[in-house]
């Protein structure tokens, strides 16, 4: 299944796809998108991963990017 | 001036721009006074008040294990520009990096704010009416087909529906871009995103919100970001080749030059290092790419923005890149061209009667027919004589008794040039009533204007006959016309214009989702109400005006034309900046001012197109 997150301060896109590459490096996230200019992320992984998935998904975003928060859409 | 919220970082940055500018000042003060350590110390101080930021991510970079990044990079040139002694440079570059971080922070947020302005087009919540009579209010996502909603005035209707009752006046220009409020009663439907402007109304919801008018126009404007451009994918690879390229070339300026000047007998690598890695250091502060990178999608990003603020859906940057390129432009005749309704063009009087006299009882036999052409009669004829005895044969004509005469509207029984009917009077033909399909006023300047905007051929597609055909295109100037065409051959034709151009068919979407999914750029006209065209289409205009399709041409040929001069123009100072500096001809200074610079122009030129 996929989810859908906004994101909240990412002013460029290569941030953008630097964040969209930490996401889909995650063990378990099959793939992940972001569309910098409407700040949305789409991570697909199985729909049980999701809860575990979670803490590591806001983790890959903040190291990229230490002042973006995450949402669930 | 509309004042600017500022977000989290963007205040931090504000922040740290602010105090890094003071400590600076206090620097230059310093200096001024002769206090050489004082002013140093402060000039470092300044660059690390501006640059924690820039810092901070580094150090979090470093840790990913991701070296060749701008904050890393940015952060070398600071450290290195104080451990040669270069303090006002160390601060110099860290602020103003961060005002060209700040300015495109700003301009970005600004952007993505006047896009999100179209999600206003859905309300959140409508009066749905409950079993027992009274109203709920409910999230407008939650309504299901089939309930009853209340829609005061003033209010936006937030589904599709139909009224079961009240009578009032919709606004449907958030949606279709055309200003003059119509009226609506029982039974017409209304769609969602439009003004209910005068009276209260009970209506059927027809669709759930997001399948909607609105909700499909949002839906639309949400994924147009999915398609990249060749530009958009150019940039994209660029900047991941660009920063590391830019950091090796700074250390071979650094490290290879001094080594080889030793080598071929100069002066020792520690006497010209110093000098070579200050030049280094300066090509370092250009390393990052994110004000070339930004211009592009920003550019696009705009012009579809700007577009869908007059009533233009474009589904993507790609269709932006088309629609600029294309030179032939094919139209479908009726409800494109022409408004689609017919109206009395002429009528041609026996026997010394009048025209208006004729009008008069050819509308008081058709006055309870629905056909079309009963329809214009009427509507010509204004006031309408009261009939007895009314008898209406489908596919043939109407009989009615009209103030003691015997009249009957029928097919003419000679073939006739257009669409007519013939009008007998006591079974003596009086004359004929000719119809025609209207033109649309925005027809012919539109077609001139796209004419202008580099469209060489213009093409009509009819199934109508020759002459019909060719009085609409003379009189809205078009080069080229087919009649008398099946809809699959209008599909066939379109193949062979492909062939031959870049092609964008107009038609009204109806039942030419085909030809609107074959041709190069699909523009679905006044496709409001049908969810297949805004399917099949790359292009939708909400409303029928022709000149929408002028203003989407040329809106899309300023924004292609802006995201060149932007991939050029910052393409030709980075490459300045970084030949300058390994010759010593500017200093940091220079480059970071030159990279920031450039950024601030590029970024503006980007957001302009949304004025457009």
């Amino acid at each position: 299944m996929t989810k859908i997150f906004k994101l909240s301060d990412i002013d460029c896109p290569v941030c953008a796809g630097k964040v969209q590459d930490a996401v889909a490096a995650i063990d378990g996230v099959k793939s992940a998108r972001v569309d910098f200019l409407v700040l949305k992320l789409t991570v697909e992984a199985e729909e049980k991963d999701f809860p575990k998935l979670m803490k590591a998904i806001k983790k890959a975003v903040r190291s990229v990017e230490p002042d973006c928060d995450l949402e669930e859409a | 001036m509309k004042r600017i919220k500022f977000t989290k970082v963007q205040k931090k940055r504000l922040l740290s721009i602010a105090s890094g500018a003071v400590l600076f000042a206090a620097g230059g003060i310093c200096r001024l006074l002769d206090a050489q350590l004082c002013s140093d110390i402060l000039f470092a101080a300044a660059g690390l008040a501006a640059g924690l930021m820039c810092i901070v991510r580094a150090f979090r970079g470093i840790a990913r294990g991701v070296f060749f990044d701008e904050n890393t990079l940015m952060t070398i040139a600071a450290v290195g520009a104080v451990c040669l002694g270069e303090y006002p440079e160390c601060a110099a570059v860290m602020i103003l990096y961060q005002v060209g971080e700040l300015f495109q922070s700003v301009a970005v947020g600004r952007s993505r704010r006047a896009i999100s302005e179209l999600s206003k087009l859905c309300p959140d919540s409508a009066r749905v009416l409950q079993p027992d009579g009274s109203y709920k209010e409910t999230a407008a996502s939650d309504v299901n087909s089939g309930d009853t909603v209340q829609i005061r005035a003033g209010e936006r209707i937030p589904a599709d529906c139909r009224i079961c009752e009240g009578v009032t006046d919709i606004d449907t220009s958030p949606v279709t871009g055309e200003s003059v409020p119509g009226g609506a009663g029982v039974g017409d439907e209304i769609y969602s995103g439009c003004i209910n402007m005068s009276g209260t109304v009970l209506a059927e919801v027809l669709k759930r919100a997001e399948d909607s008018a609105a909700g499909r126009i949002l839906k639309l404007t949400e994924t147009a970001g999915d398609r990249k451009t060749r530009s958009e994918a150019f940039i994209t690879r660029f900047a991941k080749v660009y920063t590391p390229l830019v950091a090796l070339l700074a250390a071979a300026v650094a490290l290879l030059v001094p080594l080889f000047i030793q080598i071929f007998g100069g002066p020792s690598f520690s006497e010209t290092f110093p000098d070579w890695s200050r030049r280094a250091l300066s090509m370092l502060v250009i390393s990052c790419p994110c004000a070339l990178v930004i211009s592009v999608p920003l550019g696009y990003f705009c012009g579809l923005g700007s577009a869908s603020k007059k009533g233009i859906l474009i589904k993507g940057s790609t269709y932006v890149d088309t629609l600029a390129r294309v030179d032939t432009a094919v139209f479908d005749k009726t409800g494109t061209l022409t408004k689609g309704t017919l109206s009395v063009d002429r009528t041609e009087v026996f026997d010394g009667g009048d025209a208006a006299s004729i009008l008069r009882l050819a509308a008081g036999a058709e006055q309870t027919s629905s056909h079309p052409i009963a329809r214009a009669i009427c509507t010509a004829a204004g006031e309408i004589p009261p009939a007895s005895d009314i008898s209406e044969t489908s596919g043939v004509g109407v009989e009615a008794t009209v103030e003691g005469i015997r009249v009957c509207v029928c097919r003419p029984m000679h073939s006739v040039e257009g669409t007519a009917v013939e009008v007998k009077a006591d079974g003596k033909n009086v004359g004929y009533v000719y119809l025609s399909d209207t033109v649309k006023p925005s027809a012919a300047p539109a077609l001139r204007e796209l004419r202008e905007q580099g469209v060489a051929n213009t093409v009509m597609l009819t199934g109508d006959n020759e002459s019909a055909a060719g009085k609409v295109a003379s009189e809205v100037g078009i080069d080229t016309v087919y009649a008398s065409l099946m809809p699959e051959e209008k599909f066939e034709k379109i193949e062979e214009l492909c062939a031959d151009g870049c092609v964008m068919y107009a038609g009204d979407g109806i039942n030419d989702s085909p030809s609107l999914a074959r041709a190069d750029v699909g523009v679905a006209m006044g496709a409001l109400g049908s969810g297949a065209a805004i399917e099949a289409a790359d292009v939708v205009l909400m409303g029928g005006d022709m000149t929408a399709l002028a203003k989407a041409k040329r809106l899309a040929r300023s924004t292609v034309r802006t995201v060149k001069a932007n991939i050029v123009i910052s393409l030709a100072v980075k490459l300045a900046v970084l030949v300058l500096a390994a010759f010593d001809i500017v200093g940091m200074w220079a480059a970071v001012a030159a990279d920031v610079g450039v950024c601030i122009l590029c970024v503006s030129n980007s957001v302009s197109l949304l004025r457009k």
